[in-house]
């Protein structure tokens, strides 16, 4: 890809953008000369007699039947209809609430749900995130939709077929269109369901015939490159902590929208990303040096309110060393000045200070200007990607860490983790970009075997790896060595391996959960115990991937000279060979923070 | 022929005599359950998958799975153990389960909350002391009843003894539990299971012996009973009763409870052949298609008692004699010091719910393992969640008092009606439940003990039982009050029972919310204060003040309304 990319300039100008042309590159990668010529042709003709679009992959069918189902029978009745649409001709996709991505709504043309009611008039569970979009501020006009409701449900309770009746009401506050009116169905549904499945079937059929072809026009777009320099502003779409309230750290998913148009990514790129400063520390900063956030200060050639520049563009959680230093030189405390010769002594200070804690424990006198001049530029923050843009065109995930730790009589959270978690909410927007890790890539072949390592938040460039392959339909023996503290706490993604497990993609799962027993186990002394497994494999032609920290990096290399030792033969130099080895074919991957 | 035969029967037979893939479900640490199809067999062992239904939504939104954990059930006749025994339970229930022991209406002890990885340690540590769990639950026979008689010891001993008998003769022969969890030598080939065959039985089966008059353990409520008649101390033989059973499901009429049949009397001698010819007769005859319709009560129905009978009478190769009179006068515990005819002491203590904690309010945990550790005789769980402390000599009976006062085992306080009351596990861990069971029942109970306070209705007894589903594990079909969960907060209010187990209640009214209940049972109590006659209880007072009609033959009568 990144060839392909390079390679760009080597074309004429031309009507493509890069996207497309990238495409087009990887298509025709491979074919020689006769079959060059003959592709030519082909694509003269296409362009000449245009066939029908067929609609594409991502793209929502004309008619979706969703049901959300507690005992089953609403499940029946939407599979009982999806067979009858069948038998005349619809292709409808027929989907369990849970697996219903609600902001698809607003692509649907025709929805049909089956839904039954619980005790009190609530949904099923597997319907809970469908309505609580619905009741959201965030759902975008339906208008475009047409929808019918089943609702099942039992007259003996007061709130009889309730959540079919809420459905109802939602979906036509966002202008919705009924295809039919709600039917609300007692325990025994059956005869009811049968005249309303014919029914609905015949009014769809009206509405739409079978053979209307769904033409998707191709969408143009002006190229624009998002960097560092100019990130592209994603919403945050959702939140949500993925470890238990209960568990030593405290992990986010965070999902962010982006038009697939503009940003392009592949598995394995990190995303940078800009936050804002804590608002009540600026001010707390403000008051310890009497400092008005109004002044205007200069940063560079822009002129700006100290308020803006401390918020968006200067350091303030990562405190550096040449800060004490500058710091010191406007106090006169002996301590600081004597602490500033001695650079480990410094470093030890920093580690677990902000800047906060040196201004509020060393007071002096300073400026607007000056306290700027002395300060660093925030600098973007780097994290996995945890999606794959050929599974989810226009979201990116991330997998965030809040740095938490209480020192100094203060608690303190990271500046970025902070504000991913803590202060942004959903609908606000982040200014990112794609930082491409050309070091850490799917093998070139899909049926490669994969060995992927990661502890913590480090497993998640492999949810982007899988959920990949799943998407391309082809993958070779994967195998996911994960480590954290608790099994039951911080199994990061544990439902999408099991369910990567479940369809062949994964084959195998190890894992070193440090806290579950009296000895700590970590995933290099995993792999140790489970090496002669992977010596086979990495003899098989395996890639090896690892990503974490770096003491776990370390650790996951030691055990790899061990085992090419014990189980490959190899003495202690032949062993560090074999590795540099398996890393110079690319077959050794590392994204170590 | 175009029939569907139960998933649940392919899975039996596919698992080679109860091992499954246990081993490999065991083995995964990815996940804390069992593999789909090994959940099902695990019961056989006695455990159940669950997870903990408070965290669910949760987990689900935070990619987790649900917190999986396993109630174990552990196979004990007669529900009487050892204070050895019984330190071992206390500290096997401290260190593997949740902290607590769940004594059961099946007259044993039940863990929850057992992570996988403690399963196979659990289980050798309650082997270590000669308890198992084999059959704790599953398609097979459960845990064997008998009444805990502290009265007559030596009958008791006696009747007790054909319990253990059955159970035994009744467990299945697969090595499979030996080898899986005791680490046993895998059998080479040609093993065959002569009692159940591969595929056990079409459902659960339950057995239980009663010592008239005491009903505590319910013996119309089981698949097959045995009514001890004895002269004096001497057992004479049993009646032999059949097809009863409490599940139902909530709005299928075609499923309903029902009281056993009785088929006549036997000698002692008789008694394992007549309770292997009841099980095989079920084993063949049995419903294997639905699940719902598979327990005995539902086969006699279909063959007909006379017939049925007649099966068994061939296969046992006897013949029944006429049965003997009996009376029953009680269905309940009671509590509190009785003395024995050789001189020997038992104190029946109450267990709300039937759970061994230590709380803030009361150490029953601590206690009973102190009164253990100085123990002599046995431990008898009842058939209703409680505890006797059983063959206390005269010279310890004030230290073990003492003990029970201390640890709050033992408190005067309790009304007469909760002392009768019965509420089963249901939420969190229940995945059957659709209410709550005892985590609600407790508080439920302080607002009707207002209400019978108000009518001075408080000295007497109502046979009062909830459950969180259908399912009828604390048998509330059989209550003078039945609450059975219909949904969050919810219950089917059932009335009739006669408060010795005799007769089946009714359904009275439908889905209450807690206020519609109180409310009704307000001017129910109202009603039974004013009218009833001398020594009237409650349940038979609302058959004969016409509230609700006695159910007569439950497979016809059963869903007419009140």
């Amino acid at each position: 890809m990144e060839v392909a990319v390079k390679n760009s300039e080597r074309f004429p100008a031309h009507p493509l953008d890069d996207l497309q042309l990238s495409r087009l590159q990887q298509a025709i990668e491979g074919l020689n000369s006769e079959q060059l010529v003959w592709a030519s042709g082909y694509l003269a003709a296409l362009a000449t007699y245009p066939p029908k679009l067929k609609q594409a992959a991502n793209e929502s069918p004309a008619l979706t039947l969703l049901y959300a189902t507690q005992s089953g029978n609403a499940r029946s009745v939407a599979e009982a209809l999806a067979d009858r649409f069948q038998a005349s001709g619809y292709t409808p996709r027929l989907v369990s609430a849970e697996n219903y991505r609600p902001r698809d709504l607003a692509k649907e043309k025709i929805l049909i749900v089956v839904i039954s009611t619980q005790g009190e008039g609530e949904p099923p569970e597997s319907a809970y995130g469908l309505f609580s979009y619905l009741e959201g501020k965030k759902t975008s006009t339906l208008s475009d939709l047409h929808y019918a409701i089943f609702g099942l449900g039992d007259s003996s309770y007061d709130q009889y077929c309730q959540a079919g009746k809420t459905l109802d009401r939602l979906l036509d506050e966002h202008g919705a269109k009924r295809l039919l009116d709600r039917v609300d169905a007692d325990v025994d549904f059956q005869p009811q369901a049968e005249t309303w499945q014919q029914q609905i079937h015949d009014v769809v059929k009206q509405h739409q015939p079978e053979d209307q072809a769904l033409v998707i026009p191709l969408q143009r777009s002006t190229p624009v490159r998002y960097d560092r320099n100019n990130p592209y502003q994603a919403e945050l779409i959702e939140r949500r902590r993925i470890t238990t309230d209960d568990a030593l750290s405290e992990v986010h998913h965070l999902n962010l929208e982006i038009d697939p148009q503009r940003i392009r990514f592949q598995p394995g790129d990190a995303l940078g990303l800009y936050f804002r400063n804590d608002p009540a520390m600026i001010e707390e900063l403000l008051s310890l040096t009497g400092l008005s956030g109004e002044a205007k200060v200069t940063l560079g050639s822009e002129e700006m309110r100290l308020n803006q520049a401390l918020a968006e563009r200067l350091e303030l959680t990562q405190l550096h060393p040449s800060v004490v230093r500058a710091w010191s030189s406007l106090t006169e405390d002996r301590r600081l000045s004597d602490l500033s010769e001695n650079i480990e002594q410094l470093r030890k200070f920093v580690s677990d200070r902000q800047l906060i804690d040196l201004v509020s424990a060393f007071p002096a006198e300073v400026d607007e200007q000056g306290l700027v001049k002395l300060l660093h530029h925030q600098q973007s923050r780097l994290y996995s990607i945890a999606s794959s843009q050929r599974a989810i065109e226009d979201e990116i995930h991330l997998t965030v860490a809040t740095l938490k730790y209480q020192s100094h009589g203060r608690n303190h959270l990271g500046g970025a983790s902070g504000d991913l978690t803590h202060r942004i909410e959903e609908t606000d927007r982040v200014g990112v970009y794609v930082v491409e890790n050309p070091s850490f890539r799917l093998p070139a072949s899909p049926d490669t075997p994969m060995i992927m390592v990661g502890a913590g938040t480090g497993v998640a460039p492999y949810r982007a790896f899988l959920q990949q392959q799943e998407s391309l339909g082809t993958h070779g023996r994967n195998w996911l060595v994960f480590g954290n503290r608790h099994f039951h706490r911080d199994f990061l993604y544990q439902t999408d391996w099991l369910g990567y497990r479940k369809s062949g993609l994964l084959e195998r799962i190890s894992l070193a959960f440090s806290r579950d027993n009296q000895e700590r186990t970590y995933v290099q002394a995993r792999l140790y115990e489970e090496g002669a497994e992977l010596y086979h494999w990495l003899q098989e032609g395996a890639h090896l991937y690892v990503c974490g920290g770096v003491e776990m990096e370390r650790g996951v290399y030691q055990s790899l000279l061990a085992i090419a030792q014990t189980h490959g033969g190899h003495d202690e130099a032949s062993a560090a060979e074999y590795i540099e080895s398996l890393r110079t074919q690319g077959r050794y991957q590392r994204d170590v923070y | 022929m175009d029939i569907k035969v139960n998933p649940n029967e392919l899975i039996k037979a596919n698992s080679r005599y109860l091992r499954g893939t246990l081993k490999k479900s065991m083995a995964d640490q990815a996940t804390g359950a069992l593999s789909a199809d090994d959940a099902q067999i695990s019961k056989f062992h006695g455990f159940y998958e669950q997870d903990n239904r408070d965290l669910r939504l949760s987990r689900q939104q935070q990619f987790l799975e649900p917190y999986y954990s396993f109630m174990l059930r552990a196979r004990l006749p007669g529900g009487v153990c050892t204070p050895q025994q019984w330190l071992t339970i206390d500290s096997v229930g401290r260190e593997l389960g949740n902290g607590t022991v769940r004594l059961t209406t099946r007259q044993t002890f039940q863990y929850h909350g057992i992570l996988k990885a403690n399963l196979k340690p659990l289980i050798k540590r309650i082997n270590q002391v000669m308890i198992d769990s084999i059959g704790g639950c599953g398609d097979v026979n459960r845990n064997v009843l008998c009444n805990p008689n502290p009265h007559n010891s030596s009958l008791h001993r006696e009747v007790h003894q054909w319990a253990k008998r059955i159970s035994e003769h009744l467990l299945p022969k697969t090595r499979a539990y030996h080898e899986i969890w005791l680490d046993g030598e895998a059998v080479a080939g040609g093993e065959s299971e002569p009692l159940y065959g591969e595929t056990y039985l079409p459902r659960k089966f339950k057995t239980a012996v009663a010592i008239p008059p005491h009903n505590d353990v319910d013996v119309y409520t089981n698949d097959l009973g045995f009514v001890a008649i004895a002269d004096a101390d001497r057992l004479l033989g049993f009646n032999v009763l059949a097809g009863g059973g409490m599940g139902a499901t909530h709005d299928d009429n075609t499923t309903f409870p029902r009281l056993a049949d009785e088929l006549g009397f036997i000698s002692p001698e008789d008694t394992l052949a007549v309770a292997e010819a009841v099980v095989t007769v079920q084993r063949d005859f049995g419903d294997r298609v639905s699940r719902r319709h598979a327990r005995l009560k539902y086969t006699i129905e279909r063959m007909g008692l006379s017939a049925f009978k007649a099966e068994v009478e061939k296969r046992a190769g006897i013949r029944f004699d006429a049965l003997k009179p009996v009376k029953f006068t009680s269905q309940g515990d009671r509590y509190g010091w009785v003395e024995d005819s050789t001189g020997q002491w038992h104190l029946t203590l109450y267990i709300e719910n039937g759970r061994i904690a230590d709380t803030p309010e009361a150490t029953l945990m601590s206690g009973l393992r102190e009164i253990a550790a100085i123990h002599q005789g046995d431990f008898r769980i009842t058939p209703n969640q409680n505890l006797i402390v059983a063959s206390v000599p005269e010279p310890q009976k004030d230290r073990i008092e003492q003990l029970a006062r201390q640890h709050g085992l033992l408190s005067d306080r309790q009304s007469p009606t909760r002392l009768a009351s019965i509420a089963c596990v249901a939420l969190p861990t229940c995945p059957q439940a659709m209410a709550e069971g005892e985590r609600y029942f407790p508080e439920l109970m302080n607002r009707i003990e207002q209400i019978t306070d108000n009518y001075g209705i408080d000295k007497n007894a109502i046979v009062m039982r909830m459950t969180g589903c259908p399912n009828g594990c604390a048998r509330p079909y059989v209550a003078e009050i039945g609450l059975i969960g219909k949904g969050p907060g919810r219950y089917n209010l059932q009335l009739g029972g006669d408060g010795i187990g005799l007769r089946l209640n009714r359904l009275y009214r439908k889905n209450l919310n807690e206020h519609e209940l109180l409310k009704t049972l307000d001017s129910l109590f109202k009603l039974y204060a004013e009218k009833r006659l001398a020594n009237e209880g409650f349940g038979n007072f609302t058959i004969r003040y016409g509230l609700v009609k006695p159910v007569i033959n439950p497979a016809e009568d059963y869903h007419d309304t009140p």
